[in-house]
């Protein structure tokens, strides 16, 4: 049965959620990932701003993309990402303190964020800005879910615990132990390797492994039906020669 | 040609609009953000200050020097800038109009982190006082050493270092107590209290002589004026005492004056009330040095007063001064040669103990002749030092450790068998210093008879004593040893044999 086309909208919001993925399938934006994602909450907290960051450069790129001359097109992006940082910087220094706090210089750091600066002059550049806030939004999920992943990932693993409320401050504040019942007198099975970047470079190969690993399955398993299909259609022709 | 310049107008005008309205939207966001943002900060500030003066309800942060009069004045009071970069005034009201005290803030670099602490002072009973230190940012592991060296409490004047709010960096305690101390100075600067540095005034006065100042200061009993004195000595031992500081006040007027065997050798002026006063004296005071005024004429009465009260309280307690205690009747001393042309060191009888080796040394400086007031010779005051060493081999079994630094005097014509003065031990680091002093030292002192062979029956009795408590101190053999050998120098002074 033939896949049923997507509208080029879906295709540019769902496309880099998983096929595209930035992280794990394009492996961009490593940086910053590996460095915040030491806790699930501040993972979903840089993925917050780095996709109000990405949809706003996004659609006012994407808007003015016939007005900029080409001789200024990199400096004129930059200009415009790097404001949207700053407003990001300032507005969580004001509203979310422990979120900037924690996550320091690589909020200002989004400003040369190659997904930013990437889909800037590889989409927005070239498409209108409903597709563009769409693309924004979808790498922004993309991003997010693959930064939240290795997060939870290296926060269980790490501390033995998933904790709420610390850097996102709107959240209540909950602790819950998943592998170190110490604070209960129970035992810790936590590994403090994966808190370290040594365990976030494990975490994201493992799971980009497995990613390809799926990949190579889906495409292997879409081969085999293609052939088959092609053998089908070869019997059904010659079926067909031989009833003339 | 028109072509390239309309170009350039067109890229340069897009990039100046461009960085104009992100220029503009970004000031309007920080009008915005820009208070909430420092109300954030102040009050996280403000929560580490809080920590040290709970009660306060404002604080006020000052740069380091407010003004030129600040400077000058702190700058006077010998604060010299090292570790402090601010400091926090704590108010008790919301308006600011009654002062709790001041809070400083220091950081000091370690090996291989930094140090930020807070500390406060508050005036208590025209003093300042010690009110607490608050760590800011440091690392656990200098906590065991901060806590152990650190907290207990340490006397400085009147003030303990007693409460830290937090923990400490692999910083040591040493420099934590600069950071304090110079938050005091500044503080008792800033506030108009007394700076009390001694070393300072030793250093301003007396720096071409290199007189050492004692630790502790002293007190003045019953004088309306001054308070206490600071001894200096021109001996490494300190017991030779050159001058003092004598610090009181008249008045809103502190100083600190400068008195030796020659009279007033100036003043350091310690309060600030006086705004108008040119802080500095130099040592070759004069009333005139000195802005016409009351301040003139009060350094110079607290001068005469210092003069007076030293003369009054026998002068300065130099080492011909002790000498001279030992005699009744006696008016003057006077230092003569060694005769230092003797070898014989004669021992107890005990051929184990050796004197002098190479862990055993002994000195005699000098010899005092004390005289009365016909200037008749009462005796020879001998200053003389041993001092025993640890056994290289680290053991500790057989020998005294540290020494006795003592005054012992000789009189008569019996060189043999002179009389001796009591012993009076200047310095007595012995390891058993309490059973030297108490087996033949307060024996000798306490019997009727002083003779020689009194006191080396004394020393034999206390080395019997060592010399059965076996792998003792040989402290007696020492003190008889070296007092043998200033009893040969009397006699070869005295022309005997």
């Amino acid at each position: 049965m033939a896949k049923k086309e997507r509208s080029p909208h879906l295709q540019a919001f769902l496309n880099p959620i998983w096929e595209a993925n930035p992280l794990f399938v394009l492996i961009l934006g490593t940086c910053p990932a590996l460095a915040v994602t030491t806790s699930l909450e501040s993972a979903l907290g840089m993925g917050l701003l780095f996709t109000f960051v990405l949809v706003g450069s996004n659609v006012l790129i994407s808007a003015l993309r016939k007005l900029i001359p080409e001789e200024v097109e990199t400096p004129s992006y930059i200009v415009i990402i790097a404001t949207f940082v700053c407003l990001v910087e300032m507005f969580s220094e004001a509203f979310l303190p422990e979120l900037y706090s924690s996550l320091g210089v690589f909020i200002s750091l989004l400003v040369v964020n190659c997904i930013v600066l990437g889909r800037a002059e590889a989409f927005a550049n070239k498409n209108g800005v409903l597709d563009s806030l769409l693309d924004g939004i979808g790498n922004g999920i993309g991003y997010t879910l693959a930064i939240a992943i290795i997060g939870l990932v290296r926060e269980i693993l790490g501390t033995g615990k998933l904790s709420f409320g610390n850097t996102l401050t709107f959240l209540p504040k909950v602790s819950l132990p998943i592998l170190n019942f110490s604070d209960y007198g129970g035992p810790d099975f936590s590994l403090s390797i994966f808190t370290q970047p040594t365990g976030a470079f494990i975490v994201l190969g493992v799971i980009m492994a497995i990613i390809a690993a799926v990949k190579i399955h889906k495409d292997n398993k879409a081969k085999e039906r293609k052939k088959q299909a092609l053998l089908a259609e070869k019997s059904a022709k010659a079926q067909q020669k031989e009833a003339k | 040609m028109k072509e390239q310049v309309k170009k350039y107008l067109l890229c340069g005008g897009t990039l100046l609009c461009l960085g104009a309205v992100s220029a503009g939207l970004l000031s309007g966001v920080n009008l915005l953000t820009a208070p909430i943002i420092d109300a954030a900060n102040e009050s996280k500030a403000n929560a580490a200050f809080l920590e040290v003066f709970p009660a306060a309800k404002k604080f006020s942060k000052k740069s380091y020097f407010a003004s030129e009069d600040e400077q000058k004045k702190l700058e006077d009071a010998g604060v010299a800038k090292v570790y402090v970069d601010y400091y926090v005034i704590a108010y008790e009201d919301d308006a600011g109009s009654k002062e709790l005290g001041k809070v400083f803030h220091g950081k000091i670099a370690g090996r291989d982190a930094e140090l930020e602490l807070l500390v406060g002072f508050a005036m208590e009973n025209g003093k300042s006082s010690l009110v607490k230190i608050a760590m800011i940012q440091c690392n656990d592991s200098f906590k065991a050493n901060f806590e152990q060296n650190y907290l207990n409490p340490v006397n400085q004047g009147n003030r303990k270092y007693d409460d830290v709010a937090g923990v400490g960096a692999t910083i040591t305690s040493t420099a934590v107590s600069k950071v304090v101390a110079e938050a005091d100075k500044l503080f008792s600067a800033l506030s108009g209290g007394i700076v009390e540095d001694p070393a300072a005034w030793n250093n301003a006065l007396f720096a071409d002589k290199g007189y050492k100042l004692l630790a502790a200061s002293k007190d003045v009993a019953g004088d309306s004026t001054f308070a206490k004195y600071y001894s200096l000595a021109d001996d490494d031992l300190l017991h030779n005492e050159a001058a003092r500081f004598y610090v009181g006040s008249e008045g809103d007027f502190t100083a600190a004056i400068a008195v030796s065997a020659e009279g007033f050798e100036g003043g350091y002026i310690l309060s600030s009330s006086f705004a108008d006063v040119d802080y500095k004296t130099s040592p070759s005071y004069s009333a005139s040095s000195l802005p016409s005024g009351i301040t003139g004429t009060v350094l110079a009465n607290m001068g005469q007063k210092a003069v007076e009260l030293l003369s009054a309280g026998g002068g300065l307690l130099t080492l011909g001064k002790q000498a001279m205690n030992l005699y009744k009747g006696a008016a003057s001393f006077s230092k003569r040669d060694l005769h230092l042309a003797i070898s014989k060191i004669e021992n107890l009888g005990i051929d184990d103990y050796a004197w002098p080796s190479e862990n055993k040394k002994h000195e005699i400086y000098a010899s005092y002749s004390v005289l009365d007031a016909e200037g008749k010779e009462l005796g020879v005051v001998y200053e003389a030092e041993f001092h025993v060493v640890k056994d290289e081999s680290g053991s500790d079994e057989t020998e005294a450790h540290g020494g006795l630094y003592f005054l012992l005097g000789f009189s008569g014509e019996d060189y043999d068998n002179p009389t001796l003065t009591n012993i009076v031990a200047l310095e007595n680091s012995f390891s058993r210093a309490a059973q030297l002093q108490k087996g033949c030292i307060d024996v000798f002192n306490q019997g009727k008879d002083h003779s020689w062979n009194a006191f080396k029956t004394a020393c034999a009795a206390e080395a019997q004593v060592e010399f059965g408590d076996l792998g003792a101190t040989i402290s007696s053999h020492a003190l008889y040893a070296v007092a043998n050998l200033e009893r040969q120098n009397y006699a070869d002074m005295k022309g005997g044999k």
